[in-house]
């Protein structure tokens, strides 16, 4: 299925699927995420939708589900997993150096803490080559919506990496002050 | 001088990367700006989040390549079955024609004859079956 095939017979679902999310969040904004994701969802398996029988039962589904992940994990759940984060990085003891190999892999621990639909767009601008143009197409919104998300997780991922690495800086310099 | 030129623009670039306003070609330039290894002190930062897609984008592409690449051999094996079923069908196909009969021909007990003179003789025989000689037919008629 290609973009035009996608515009025609999965799209016209998305007033449809908005209502839904809205009574399943009782929260605007954060209904409007979670189709935008849904659509997402949806795009990746384009090649297999022609073999449900019903593809509005399946977007209702994907929704529904989203809706009950994020009712069971909210957002600020990912400050509890930074601690998970530096653990596995190495970046806990200071008393190791860390290579750059280390901070690379630490940036890929950071975007696995974004919220999903701001991880899924970050993923597809910066690693599958999708201009925010094609995005907004995909997930029938505007591109200013597609950019501000877009802009909120590559910021979260920079903050974050520079809050860990000065917080590290910090506790090496303590360290030698005190040894 | 030319180096303080890229450099401005690097940071602009930055700027509208992180607004979320640059294109692919522009994030393109970015991560090979970075890949480079003499970077100025300042913008060291954003070394290994560049490098992370860099990665990435490599794993991505492998990722494709292995699937083309199993498509390639899904697409020969099925070339190869498809071939294969229309080898034995046209074989089935000429094997049977040899048998088959054309023009006027008969069917007896699921044979198929030509002959003209075989299928007289075949006729007759069953003719005879179940034909009545005159004796019979006098026989029947002045029984009484």
């Amino acid at each position: 299925m290609n973009l035009e095939q996608f515009k025609i017979n999965v799209l016209p679902l998305r007033e449809k699927l908005l209502n839904y999310s809205r009574k399943m969040t009782e929260e605007t904004s954060d209904a409007e995420d979670i189709v935008q994701e849904a659509f997402l969802k949806l795009w990746r398996i384009r090649e297999k939708l022609d073999e449900y029988r019903s593809i509005d039962a399946l977007a209702t589904e994907i929704v529904k589900n989203l809706c009950l992940d994020r009712w069971r994990s909210p957002a600020h759940a990912s400050s509890i997993e930074l601690d998970e984060i530096k653990a596995q990085a190495g970046w806990d003891n200071p008393e190791r150096a860390l290579v750059e190999q280390d901070q690379v892999r630490l940036i890929g621990k950071i975007m696995e803490t974004l919220p999903p639909l701001q991880q899924t767009i970050i993923r597809m601008k910066d690693i599958e080559g999708y201009e925010s143009k094609e995005i907004a197409e995909i997930t029938g919104c505007d591109i200013q919506a597609v950019r501000m998300n877009l802009s909120r997780a590559r910021k979260k991922v920079r903050e974050v990496f520079l809050q860990l690495t000065n917080e590290r800086k910090e506790n090496r310099n303590g360290n030698r002050r005190f040894a | 001088m030319r180096e303080r030129k890229i450099e401005m623009e690097i940071d602009d670039l930055l700027n509208k990367y992180f607004e979320g306003e640059t294109s692919c070609k522009e994030e393109q330039w970015i991560r090979d700006y970075f890949s480079k290894e003499e970077v100025p002190a300042h913008l060291l930062c954003y070394k290994p989040m560049f490098a992370y897609f860099k990665n990435e984008i490599s794993i991505e592409q492998n990722k494709k390549k292995i699937i083309s690449g199993r498509k390639k051999f899904i697409y020969t094996l099925s070339s190869i079955a498809a071939c294969a079923v229309i080898a034995v069908g046209i074989s089935t196909f000429m094997h049977s024609s040899n048998d088959s009969c054309t023009g006027n021909y008969v069917m007896i007990n699921g044979k198929c004859y030509t002959d003209e003179a075989t299928i007289k003789a075949y006729a007759k025989a069953s003719f005879q079956e179940v034909a009545t000689s005159k004796d019979e037919v006098f026989a029947e008629l002045f029984n009484d």
